[in-house]
């Protein structure tokens, strides 16, 4: 039996047409409270990891059967599915001699086991780099690395970037998402030609199918955040729209495969169908 | 369904709070820092206060944004020189640097740095105190323990500094969902996600005026960022420490005060209340009196000097500006440590000090209010000792000094107030000087003597009160009304306690509590008190420090007494649901007779008032104001439900009463023929129950009927606006009137006599009721004989005379 429970606060706009549509937001009803959801390509299973944002687990998403498969700090962060699905590579954070350090694990869903790939070091890569996926993009700090067809590229797709963040290939591959923290959420071509802000602000970017996106905006007094909203929009700047209430304060998102999964502030997880 | 978990086979170890190792010694070049200097841009969540000389909001004063951002790029700076490998979430203070605090912790954690630091300010006007915040995973759990250590090394280093005022020595280091329960959700937006070692530091309070002043100061800001890194070194015990020391401190003027070179108010403590001078030049020079490095305070009215990275040894700290004499002090400097040296510089004041102005300054017909003040102004800030031994008065007065102006004016005031309708004389001797002990001739120039004659009014009079002393107040909502010969001071508050028998004071509500209400420059105080116990005696005392608007004090404090009485409950007769005829439920019935009324001042009011009323749910409300202090008659026609009186019938009323003294009339009317019968004076607030028997009725026109309601006007300056409420009218009829009865008739042994103020009737027998007649027949209570025929009845409402007892056929006569 599925565990959901759908908010009758929640009240969504289905958009018609060639437009996205999107179900309620559905509440996940899972054994502790959670944060920065990840979802499968497939979108059949879900990586959370604690309100405490440590360790990380599993849901499958149609038995709702939770794994947890790591209680070490940071190992939620920015996790990767293997392309067939078959492995979850993500890293775990320790200090040596008060100097922060990382390592990478792969946990195989066959087995139900961990490994560590990668022992801790101070220039560890990131998690999606270790999962044999040919076609990716990292945000790393001053620029994207893209990696194509299993060919590598550095590119900074604005030439005044600051930084980037929450860079991400489209699923077909042909689009390049990204953040610059000053100035919004932007999609380009794949080789980082032709950026097109979509959003002046916007946290937690990330593909909903090919032609939508969606993001979170936030508002903060400096200290708190004050409101927090999971938005979506089509690549082409239209359709924008904002799919959580106003009441309700969002933390992190992901999606994949016409499906979105966000957490809110006080730990809720929730699912979004998108059609 | 009970969902499965499943552990991971690999047995890994539980890190969470507890993974960080124990720190070795380490290099500052090992270590990666995230710098997050808090807010960003010049909106309303960037924190502007107003600080002089520049408007709200002006870009160029404080915002907190701006001074964050320098001690983060000095922090950045300090760092980077040290090897250490720093980031910043911003280098500028546009709009667009306003990031969200997701993306900021974000950035953070993607770069693996090893330490997390939030750079901020707080609020808080009249404190100033370093607060450091850390990540919590609920309230009073901390996520991390090492945030908890470096959060402490940090309060401590900054909590160092002398060149604030600190108002809090304890420290205070706090987790984040602590400091904000139970006002938002979520803790701090920036620590919320974060994995790494992190804090938030609240540097100080920059709404603290001093502070906020301070802040705008470049080497300020930089001394900050300084304890920032120091911190980092002695938190990760780094091999390298600072091999270099730094000077600092402040350069202000050792007499006068802050409101000298800028505007006061605001709250400031210690060195803060002096004036921190501007355009200072500092010099730091070594053993060989070599110019080290220079100084020049800036223009922001803080006095701030810092000598950066100044190498270990002794040096001397020169400061020389425009219109004070040079000073100079030795200081030696400590490597990794600040050197404090504040430079208090003594003003010029060469030329002579003379008195610009005084007061009171009034022809010799004159007379002043007995609570002026002595003002005397100078040209120069005076020295307070030799003010106070040169001043005198005569006839003597004990007072107290205020200086003000930076010590150019001196008010003197006297404890209670100068005597009525004498004539003072202040002399101000040569021996006042002013506080600069290099000029030649600081003393006073010429003596001062002036004098002033008082009024004869010398203290505020009580001249009217309700309750009187020892009187009774309706216990619901109940209210007080001291009134006095002058308009009261504000502070109608402090001087006041009212008691209850136990002692404890009972809290006066502010909000409906009402002052200076009444005509003609007289003042008043209507106190609201809580609900009162019936029965309950209470006791208010008033205290000699209640003032006027003149500062006038009451002098001769008092005391008075009352009762909490329910009004319902004294009615002579208790009324029957007959006897009321009209309860003002559903209308007014009062409507006003303008034309017919006298001396009026604008238009007379009723209405049906459900915010005053007494039973039920509404009362009938009248309101009027008199044109002058006398002569005034207010009338407002009956028209509710009728009923019939007869000569020697009681017309019952409640009265919510004004305390205005005025009279209050009834009018009943059979036909054109109207009888006025005053009910009684209005000498009470609040509700209470008055009764009149209608005995200049005409049988021969009878029945009459309730036709006019009047206010005659009592003579008074004082109280010329009123209001009164009505609730359930009611006709006691005088059935059984005296003509009917035959005292000492009947048979029977029935016997009546009087103990006390309890009247006994025994053999009255149980087959009617006995009833008490007043010596005009009026029945006054009814009771019923126990089963023994006997009856007593406590009789202490009753007024002494002569009543008449009756019992069916049987008559007895008493005198009480």
């Amino acid at each position: 039996m599925k565990r959901y429970t759908i908010l009758g606060a929640i009240v969504i706009t289905f958009m018609t047409g060639n437009a996205t549509d999107f179900s309620p937001a559905v509440k996940l009803n899972l054994p502790t409270a959670g944060a920065h959801p990840i979802l499968s390509p497939d979108a059949s299973k879900m990586l959370y990891t604690t309100d405490n944002h440590c360790g990380l687990s599993m849901v499958d998403l149609n038995t709702m059967h939770t794994t947890v498969i790591d209680e070490s700090m940071a190992a939620g962060n920015n996790p990767a599915f293997s392309p067939d699905a078959n492995s979850i590579v993500y890293r775990t954070a320790s200090t040596n001699d008060g100097l922060l350090v990382h390592d990478i694990r792969v946990y195989d869903l066959n087995e139900g086991k961990s490994k560590v790939k990668a022992q801790y070091s101070r220039s560890t890569a990131e998690p999606i780099e270790y999962t044999g996926s040919t076609n990716y993009a990292i945000d790393r700090y001053h620029d994207i690395l893209v990696c194509h067809d299993g060919v590598s590229k550095k590119i900074s797709p604005l030439p005044d970037a600051h930084s980037y963040l929450w860079a991400s290939l489209s699923p077909d591959g042909k689009h390049l998402l990204f953040t610059e923290p000053f100035k919004g959420v932007y999609v380009a071509n794949a080789d980082g030609s032709n950026p097109v802000l979509l959003a002046p602000k916007g946290d937690y970017a990330s593909w909903v199918n090919d032609n939508t996106i969606v993001y979170v905006l936030s508002h903060d007094d400096g200290y708190i955040i004050l409101d927090s909203s999971l938005m979506a929009i089509n690549i082409d700047g239209t359709e924008a729209r904002q799919l959580t209430p106003n009441d309700m304060i969002v933390g992190e998102a992901s999606a994949a495969n016409n499906h979105i999964v966000f957490s809110t502030i006080s730990g809720d997880l929730y699912l979004i169908n998108a059609k | 369904m009970k969902l499965k978990y499943t552990i991971g086979a690999l047995a890994l170890t539980a890190l969470s709070a507890t993974c960080f190792q124990p720190i070795q010694a380490k290099k500052m070049s090992d270590l990666k820092i995230y710098i997050n200097p808090g807010h960003g841009g010049y909106t309303s969540n960037d924190r502007p206060i107003r600080i002089h000389p520049f408007e709200q909001n002006d870009t160029l004063g404080y915002w907190e944004s701006k001074s964050n951002l320098y001690k983060g790029l000095h922090m950045y700076h300090i760092l980077d020189s040290l090897g250490a490998t720093p980031y910043l979430s911003r280098i500028k203070n546009t709009e667009a640097d306003d990031r969200s605090l997701s993306g900021i912790s974000a950035e953070a954690n993607k770069l693996g740095v090893d330490l997390f630091f939030s750079i901020h300010s707080n609020a808080g006007e009249n404190v100033n105190y370093p607060i450091m915040l850390y990540r919590e995973n609920k309230i009073g759990t901390p996520r991390y323990p090492e945030n908890v250590t470096l959060s402490k090394i940090l309060w401590k280093n900054l909590h160092s500094s002398q060149l604030t005022h600190w108002t809090r020595d304890k420290e205070y280091v706090e987790g984040d969902l602590t400091f904000y329960q139970n006002m938002w959700e979520g803790g701090l937006g920036v620590l919320r996600s974060l994995y790494v070692v992190g804090l938030l530091s609240e540097g100080s309070m920059h709404e603290h005026r001093p502070e906020a002043h301070r802040l705008m100061n470049d080497d300020y800001c930089w001394l900050e960022a300084w304890h920032f890194v120091k911190s980092i070194m002695e938190f990760y015990n780094t091999e390298d420490t600072f091999v270099t020391g730094n000077v600092a401190g402040i350069v202000h003027d050792d007499h006068n005060l802050r409101e000298f070179v800028m505007p006061a108010g605001f709250s400031k403590f210690g060195r803060d209340l002096l004036a921190p001078i501007n355009g200072a030049h500092v010099e730091l020079v070594d053993a060989s009196n070599r110019v080290i490095q220079t100084r020049t305070t800036d223009d922001m009215y803080n006095g701030v000097y810092v000598f950066r990275n100044v190498s270990p040894g002794t040096y001397t700290v020169r400061t020389s500006a425009n219109g004070y004499y040079d000073i100079s002090h030795e200081v030696t400097v400590t490597a990794n440590e600040v050197t404090y040296q504040d430079m208090p510089m003594t003003y010029r004041r060469e030329s002579p000090l003379t008195v610009t102005g005084y007061s009171p300054n009034v022809g010799a017909d004159d007379a002043v209010s007995c609570a002026s003040p002595i003002e005397i102004t100078f040209n120069h800030d005076i020295d307070v000792a030799s003010f106070e031994k040169s001043f005198s008065i005569t006839p003597a007065v004990e007072g107290y000094f205020t200086y003000s102006d930076s010590y150019h004016k001196v008010s003197f005031k006297p404890t209670v107030a100068f005597e009525g309708g004498i004539t003072y004389t202040v002399n101000l001797s040569t021996d006042l000087k002013t506080t600069d002990p290099y000029y030649s001739a600081p003393n006073l120039s010429e003596p001062l003597e002036f004098s002033f004659m008082t009024r004869s009014r010398s203290r505020l009079s009580k001249i009217d009160q309700f309750p009187a002393n020892d009187g009774q107040v309706y216990y619901v909502a109940p209210q007080i009304e001291f009134r006095f010969d002058y308009r009261l001071d504000a502070n109608i508050y402090d001087p006041v306690t009212i008691t209850d028998e136990s002692g404890n004071k009972l809290t006066i509500s502010k909000r409906t509590t009402k002052s200076n209400t009444l005509s003609n420059n007289y003042g008043n105080v209507i106190y609201t008190l809580p609900n009162l116990e019936k029965g309950k005696k209470y006791t208010v005392s008033v205290s000699g420090e209640l003032r006027d608007r003149e500062n006038l004090p009451l002098i001769d404090g008092f005391t008075t007494t009352f009762t909490a009485i329910d009004a319902t409950d004294v009615a002579y007769v208790e009324p029957d649901s007959t006897s009321v005829f009209d309860t003002f439920e559903d209308a007014a019935d009062i409507s006003p007779l303008q034309d017919e009324s006298v001396g009026i001042n604008g238009m007379l009011n009723s209405m049906r008032s459900t915010s005053v009323k007494l039973f039920d749910k509404a009362s009938g409300r009248i309101t009027y104001k008199f044109a002058d202090t006398h002569g005034g008659q207010a009338l407002w026609a009956y028209n509710g439900p009728s009923a019939q009186f007869y000569p020697g019938d009681h017309l019952g009323m409640y009265i919510n009463g004004d305390f205005m003294n005025h009279e209050l009339w009834v009018g009943l009317a059979a036909g054109t023929n109207i009888k006025y019968t005053k009910v009684c004076d209005i000498d009470f607030l609040g509700w209470q129950y008055r009764e009149v028997e209608l005995n200049n009725l005409e049988a021969d026109f009878a029945p009459f009927t309730l036709s006019q309601i009047k206010i005659v006007q009592k003579e008074s300056p004082i109280t010329q606006n009123g209001q009164l409420a009505f609730d359930n009218l009611t006709v006691i009829k005088a059935t059984n009137a005296i003509e009917d009865i035959t005292a000492d008739s009947g048979t029977s042994s029935m016997q009546a006599y009087v103990s006390g103020s309890t009247i006994y009737v025994l053999g009255a027998g149980t087959s009617y009721p006995v009833n008490i007649y007043s010596a005009t027949g009026s029945l006054i209570t009814s009771v019923k004989a126990s089963a023994d025929g006997n009856v007593t009845i406590q009789a202490g409402h009753l007024t002494h005379g002569v009543y008449i007892i009756s019992c069916g056929p049987n008559t007895v006569r008493l005198i009480y």
